[in-house]
């Protein structure tokens, strides 16, 4: 925007500044059966506070996290229950 | 039956976590019993995934020495030392006749029924197959 040149006397100079959008995650995977190998649907996946369920093909998705560390828990009935 | 690895760090950007649940897995024994077929001897045969193989009872009834069959109103168990899959019980069951024909050969005398389930059931629980329809219901005979 170039320099600006001061003038004798008082100078009137407003600016707008644009605000950096904070940096944002995304985090995703899919959940299978440790023995089977098969997808697993209906899996309570909480992050956060954050709370999702895999989908037919055991695929999770959260987006808009503050990158940084997290506790992520996965609980489904019959299975048990894994915190990352 | 929880298990801890740690947290994870997620950074800006698209982040990839695939994860793997164990199956909790319960044993115990039941009790079945058969219905819907006039046979003068039955047998159930239980599977064990983790031998991929059918094991059966066997044991001294009525005067037979170490034997799997049993009358078709008594009930068949698996083996005590081997306790079943509660949830995802599988169990084959053969009969022996000599007076029905047996549907899968055309003849009298032994019959395999195939296999049936996966079923899922209570430890101690009581229960009947009818290898006909396929159908287990809790309860006797």
């Amino acid at each position: 925007m170039g320099d600006i040149v001061l003038q004798e006397g008082l100078n009137t100079l407003n600016v707008q500044l644009v605000p950096i959008p904070p940096p944002t995650a995304n985090l995703y995977g899919v959940v299978t059966d440790a023995q089977a190998g098969s997808p697993i649907v209906g899996v309570k996946v909480t992050i956060d506070g954050q709370v999702t369920y895999s989908d037919l093909q055991g695929a999770y998705y959260f987006e808009g996290l503050e990158p940084g560390a997290y506790t992520t828990t996965f609980e489904k009935e019959g299975y048990e229950t894994l915190i990352r | 039956m929880r298990r801890s690895l740690g947290d994870i760090v997620i950074a800006e950007g698209n982040n990839e976590l695939n994860v793997q649940l164990v199956p909790i897995t319960a044993v115990g024994m039941i009790t079945l019993y058969m219905t819907g077929l006039s046979t003068e001897e039955w047998t159930a045969g239980w599977y064990y995934a983790d031998e991929d193989r059918f094991r059966y009872h066997l044991e001294d009834y009525q005067g037979a020495p170490n034997t799997r069959w049993r009358a078709p109103y008594d009930p068949c168990t698996p083996p005590p030392e081997y306790p079943i899959d509660l949830n995802n019980l599988i169990v084959k069951i053969e009969t022996f006749s000599n007076v029905d024909v047996c549907p899968m050969t055309g003849y009298k005398g032994s019959c395999k029924w195939g296999t049936y389930g996966p079923f899922v059931v209570k430890d101690g629980g009581i229960y009947t197959l009818n290898p006909v329809t396929g159908g287990l219901t809790e309860g006797g005979i």
